[in-house]
């Protein structure tokens, strides 16, 4: 049994307990099930049974039933464990949905079409090291915010395009190379999906710092498919303008080592004059929102 | 033999009485959990599986320098790398600071030694109670979905006594354990 041990906690969570009522629930239930596992737990193949002995064993015993009316359950989960009908697995695969929303959404695919343009542009699919990735996000960022904009609600703040689009990440300076913790977190979200890939890279270089490599990952396709046609559906001008300068930036830079992509960090002022851990670029700062009446085309912007 | 100097896998089929469960520990030295000193508080989950010492019995290590020696980094001998990483993958339990999940710098390594921990495995972290708490736990979870995250001491303890009386109880769980042996045994040979 692989973890199986967790099922009274997700369905103790599928009862809709929480906080001290959901302890005590599981410490009535451990006791049973430790009793039962002594006296009946010979007769079920617990291997593959294991869900089968807990609804007919442990969650319908008459103690554990009780205790849920006294604790206030909801009686019509209540009901499940009395006839012993308790849906575990699925208890188990709703931890799997993935609920993502529009501005999110944005960010993940924009980044699934950098690789996906990537390998077209340079015949390698993945990006290594890490910090390579970050430089081209940041790079298509910082030319955004270097495009003027007629729209912009506030010059003074001098986001230029990216005050309307562009991802929501902030990046920082460390010693020669830009980095965005928030980035950083979204690949992990991704990889953690399979929609990105994240290994070791095999041959350690000496001005490498983040020496890693990540690649679309298995479910990238499907992702692609089903939501890069919605965004694009939405044929809005500032995601295009978006999409525009990342594609110019992977023509100029996609082929670039990173000591040349750390020159040309070089050459821009607000990294050059920051500190290390110093923030030189803050991300979009408007939200994205779905509303086909919209003048945009389907996409409001939010102040 | 498979799994080299570093693991003796059990064989398929073989009859297991005692397992000896190793928890890797990633954790700054003087790390507590809601208070409690590491040791302490696994002594204290011991000391609540009414067959430990009969069926199971789990040693904790200190495995943060280890773990930081399995990162690649510029000043990385390879050997040494290889050498921390399978040492790792020894240890079916792993309690790591949820700070390790946090950071920058280990979050990607430990995803990557997580993704390539047998299912088997488990990995469990905690959170102490602050403002930042729920923040930090959906954080951890939307990035290692197969990680436990506990919010409380309770929940903390009955993922590591769980795991213990369970999964790593051969009265409970001997196929599991088998299984997870042979495949740590082949990761290890693949390791080179």
């Amino acid at each position: 049994m692989v973890n199986e041990w967790l099922a009274v906690q997700r369905v103790g969570e599928w009862a809709g307990l929480s906080g001290e009522r959901l302890e005590r629930y599981e410490t009535v239930t451990r006791d049973i099930l430790e009793k039962e596992l002594e006296e009946v737990g010979n007769n079920y193949n617990l291997n593959n049974e294991f869900f089968e002995f807990l609804n007919e064993a442990v969650f319908s015993s008459s103690e554990l039933v009780s205790i849920l009316k006294e604790i206030g359950a909801n009686p019509e989960k209540v009901g499940s464990f009395e006839a012993g009908s308790v849906p575990v697995e699925d208890t188990f695969s709703s931890y799997s949905v993935v609920d993502y929303g529009l501005d999110e959404v944005a960010d993940f695919v924009m980044l699934m079409k950098l690789f996906k343009n990537i390998t077209a542009t340079t015949g390698s699919d993945s990006i290594a090291p890490l910090e390579k990735l970050h430089s081209l996000v940041y790079l298509t960022n910082y030319r955004l915010s270097e495009t003027r904009d007629p729209r912009a609600s506030n010059r003074d703040l001098d986001f230029g395009m990216l005050e309307r689009t562009g991802y929501r990440y902030s990046f920082k300076r460390e010693d020669s190379y830009c980095w965005s913790e928030s980035l950083h977190r979204d690949v992990l979200r991704l990889c953690a999906w399979g929609l990105l890939e994240t290994e070791p890279v095999e041959q350690v270089e000496d001005h490498w710092s983040v020496q890693y490599r990540v690649s679309l990952g298995p479910s990238a396709q499907m992702f692609l498919l089903r939501f890069s046609s919605k965004i694009e559906s939405f044929r809005s001008v500032p995601l295009k303008e978006w999409e525009i300068k990342q594609e110019d930036v992977l023509d100029d830079f996609a082929n670039v080592s990173q000591s040349g992509i750390n020159r040309e960090l070089n050459s821009i002022p607000q990294f050059t004059e920051a500190s290390a851990g110093g923030v030189i670029l803050n991300g979009r700062p408007k939200r994205f929102s779905s509303n086909p009446n919209t003048p945009l085309g389907g996409i409001q912007i939010n102040a | 033999m498979s799994g080299g100097a570093y693991f003796d896998p059990y064989s398929e089929g073989q009859s297991i009485d005692l397992h000896k469960e190793q928890i890797a520990v990633v954790c700054n030295p003087n790390a507590k959990c809601f208070g409690t000193p590491i040791p302490d508080f696994l002594d204290s989950v011991r000391s609540g599986i009414d067959t430990y010492g009969e069926t199971v019995e789990a040693d904790e290590n200190d495995c943060l320098d280890l773990f930081l020696k399995s990162v690649p980094g510029p000043n990385q001998q390879n050997e040494e790398l290889i050498d921390a990483q399978k040492q790792l993958l020894t240890h079916s339990l792993w309690l790591v600071e949820c700070e390790r999940f946090t950071e920058d710098k280990s979050s990607t390594p430990l995803f990557y030694q997580i993704q390539n921990l047998p299912d088997e495995s488990t990995v469990i972290t905690w959170v102490e109670p602050g403002p930042k708490q729920k923040e930090t736990v959906d954080s951890i979870k939307s990035r290692f979905p197969s990680v436990l995250v506990s919010s409380t001491e309770h929940e903390l303890e009955t993922h590591v006594s769980g795991y213990l009386q369970f999964a790593a109880n051969p009265a409970r769980g001997e196929h599991s354990i088998i299984q997870w042996s042979i495949k740590v045994a082949k990761k290890i040979d693949e390791l080179g």
